[in-house]
């Protein structure tokens, strides 16, 4: 029992400290999915909870951050089909501008549009472009083929140049960086 | 690049954080989560207990069920072989004509429990459902690596080969999967002792043994007449030999394309193969074609014939088939990457699910009326050129690209009239029906319409 207890209590400091020193970006994260402030500390303290549970596994801390970011982002999609308040996108957004046949797109500011992205494309712009992973760093930590999070990371880029309208046209050299 | 990467920022620095309340949180789940560990440190004995106390029970289980399959019916909604998305139709349907074996044998090692559920073996392939238990430990080991399982096949006592099955990305264990023996199944006799030793499960090495006999379908057409098939504009299709088994269709086909000007790298070379009833043409899945050439679907690159082996699941008890070749030439872009390197991405086109609505390819398709008949839903379009691709059902939110495992309707079969194609789906959930669109890749098509290629296997 008393092996146990000193693995634990190895693991709890190690752990503590780094979660600790990260908990605000974690929390912000969350805080992205689901624009609720209650909703965001839930996710945070049920992926504190799952990290501590398997931190052990974890070889080396220099990759705590993409490992517990892991967790985070899986949690909050597991959050948000949990409480089936999954609104991808509002009707109104379809209606104005999705439409192919009705190209007149009202302009909307940045946040807003981000706003009603679904959690997938949410992860990607956040791993791509708040944490600066790669492609092939983000498919492994989102469990996807490279291909696939290329052509997500593509649609959706097209997708908020469509909303911002004007303001999106810089979005359109998304190709060239993907690569 | 500055733009999404400033508004991205933006958007996160401007998220203000309840200090006090996340330090709570934090605090409170760092000692929830190292309660929770400690009992879940003596769960796990318990459930290494419980493994052991399975094996003795799984050793008892062998000495009965080596020699002796089990004739209960496997109901659709427990099989693997109906429910996997690594099954198909013709498993499915062998299921739900009682022609699978319920196996269900046992066998553990180094912790992890491997179960033998379900065999099936006729001409064309010799196919085994599986399921792990594991303790969680392992199967986290798992979670960021690929799937790799190596087994050995034995028959009669004599090796037959083996392989290792690999999911090909990181995905983690596959705990209830599907094992296909890669060799050619005709030669081995039904009932033959079997054999099958998984020796390596993620790197984890062990023995996973497990001997049994099953019946072998007997119904085989092998046809090996050469059947020539051309358009009188130089494209020639020949089918070279086919072979049907009762769930699955192999054949063996030369095709030589003529060049055209307008292929391009994002043209591909397709095929449908259908099933006619009366005057509805019922799709069957293309499991895989496979080419000894490196070109094989590069029509830019190949400049003269392919030769290759079509699989097809049946789907339908039928023996009347129709294959119809077309090239698509979608519109998208090509993506170089260092890894995985040349990569395409289509552009889809979606639209609402509702009267009226076009999908604006080139030949564009309009939705003339929707509705319910039996355990379908019908679409019908307007089209002016009838290619055996529609449009596809999907949920509001979901692409063409994704794993679609819910939310997704695919066509099922279509009729031609003469100024409408009716297309069936599955029925339509009632509570998706508002939010549900029809996608399609935006490409043009080629048919070859002088072709008519017709297997009529009986």
């Amino acid at each position: 029992m008393t092996f146990i207890k000193s693995i634990f209590r190895h693991s709890k400091s190690s752990f503590e400290e780094l979660v600790e020193a990260d908990q605000e970006r974690l929390y912000k994260i969350a805080y992205a999915y689901v624009k609720n402030e209650q909703d965001a500390l839930d996710i945070v303290q049920d992926a504190i909870v799952k990290g501590i549970k398997s931190f052990h596994k974890l070889n080396d801390s220099q990759y705590f951050r993409t490992w517990m970011t892991r967790i985070l982002i899986n949690t909050a999609i597991d959050f948000l089909r949990k409480k089936k308040e999954v609104v991808y996108l509002e009707p109104d957004w379809l209606d104005s501008g999705m439409n192919l046949e009705n190209k007149s797109i009202t302009k909307m500011d940045f946040t807003a549009v981000f706003d009603q992205l679904k959690p997938e494309q949410k992860s990607i712009l956040l791993l791509r472009y708040y944490e600066g992973y790669t492609v092939p760093e983000i498919a492994k930590i989102m469990n996807k083929r490279e291909g696939t999070v290329k052509s997500q990371l593509y649609r959706t880029l097209n997708q908020i140049k469509v909303k911002l309208g004007n303001g999106g046209d810089s979005y359109g050299e998304y190709s060239s960086r993907c690569k | 690049m500055g733009n999404i990467h400033r508004d991205v920022n933006k958007l996160m620095d401007g998220v203000s954080v309840p200090t006090s309340r996340l330090n709570h949180t934090v605090n409170y789940a760092l000692e929830e989560g190292k309660r929770q560990k400690r009992r879940s440190f003596h769960n796990k004995h318990r459930f290494f207990a419980s493994i052991a106390s399975i094996f003795v029970l799984a050793i008892a289980t062998l000495l009965f069920t080596t020699y002796e399959q089990k004739n209960a019916s496997l109901s659709v909604e427990d099989s693997i072989f109906a429910t996997s998305p690594y099954g198909n139709v013709g498993l499915k349907r062998m299921v739900e004509e009682g022609r699978v074996t319920d196996l269900s044998l046992v066998a553990e090692d180094n912790g992890v429990m491997v179960t033998l559920k379900e065999g099936y073996f006729d001409n064309n392939q010799l196919v085994f459902s599986y399921s792990m238990e594991m303790s969680e430990d392992f199967y986290e080991k798992t979670l960021d690596k690929d799937f790799i399982m190596s087994v050995e096949y034995f028959t009669d006592g004599v090796h037959l080969g083996g392989h290792s099955t690999s999911s090909g990305h990181p995905q983690g264990l596959i705990r209830n999967g599907i094992l296909t023996v890669p060799y050619n199944v005709e030669k081995i006799q039904s009932n033959s002792e079997i054999g099958l030793d998984i020796e390596e499960i993620n790197g984890v090495e062990g023995n996973w043994s497990f001997h049994f006999q099953l019946e072998k379908e007997e119904e085989f057409i092998h046809m090996t007449e050469n059947l020539e098939f051309e358009d009188g504009m130089g494209n020639v299709f020949t089918v070279q030999s086919v072979k049907l088994s009762p769930s699955k269709l192999d054949i063996n086909l030369w095709s030589k394309l003529v060049p055209r000007d307008d292929y391009d790298e994002l043209s591909r070379f397709n095929l449908a193969v259908l099933v006619k009833k009366g005057n509805e043409l019922f799709f069957e899945p293309v499991l895989r074609r496979s080419s000894n050439s490196n070109n094989a679907y590069d029509l830019m690159k190949l400049r003269g014939s392919l030769r290759e082996e079509v699989e097809v699941a049946r789907g339908y008890d039928a023996y009347d088939y129709q294959i119809i070749p077309y090239i698509a030439t979608y519109n998208g872009e090509k993506i170089m990457d260092d890894s995985p390197g040349i990569g395409y991405v289509f552009e889809s086109i979606v639209v609402p699910l509702e009267k009226g609505a076009v999908l604006d390819l080139e030949t564009p398709i309009k939705v003339l009326d929707i509705f319910d008949q039996g355990n379908n839903t019908v679409v019908r379009y307007e089209m002016e050129e009838v290619v055996p691709v529609f449009p596809v059902i999907l949920e509001h939110g979901l692409t063409l690209d994704m794993d679609n495992e819910r939310g997704e309707y695919l066509p099922i079969s279509f009729t031609v009239h003469n100024d409408y194609v009716e297309v069936k789906y599955p029925k339509l959930d009632e509570i998706r029906r508002g939010k549900l669109e029809l996608h399609m890749y935006d490409a043009a098509f080629q048919t070859f319409p002088n072709l008519d290629i017709r297997l009529n296997l009986k």
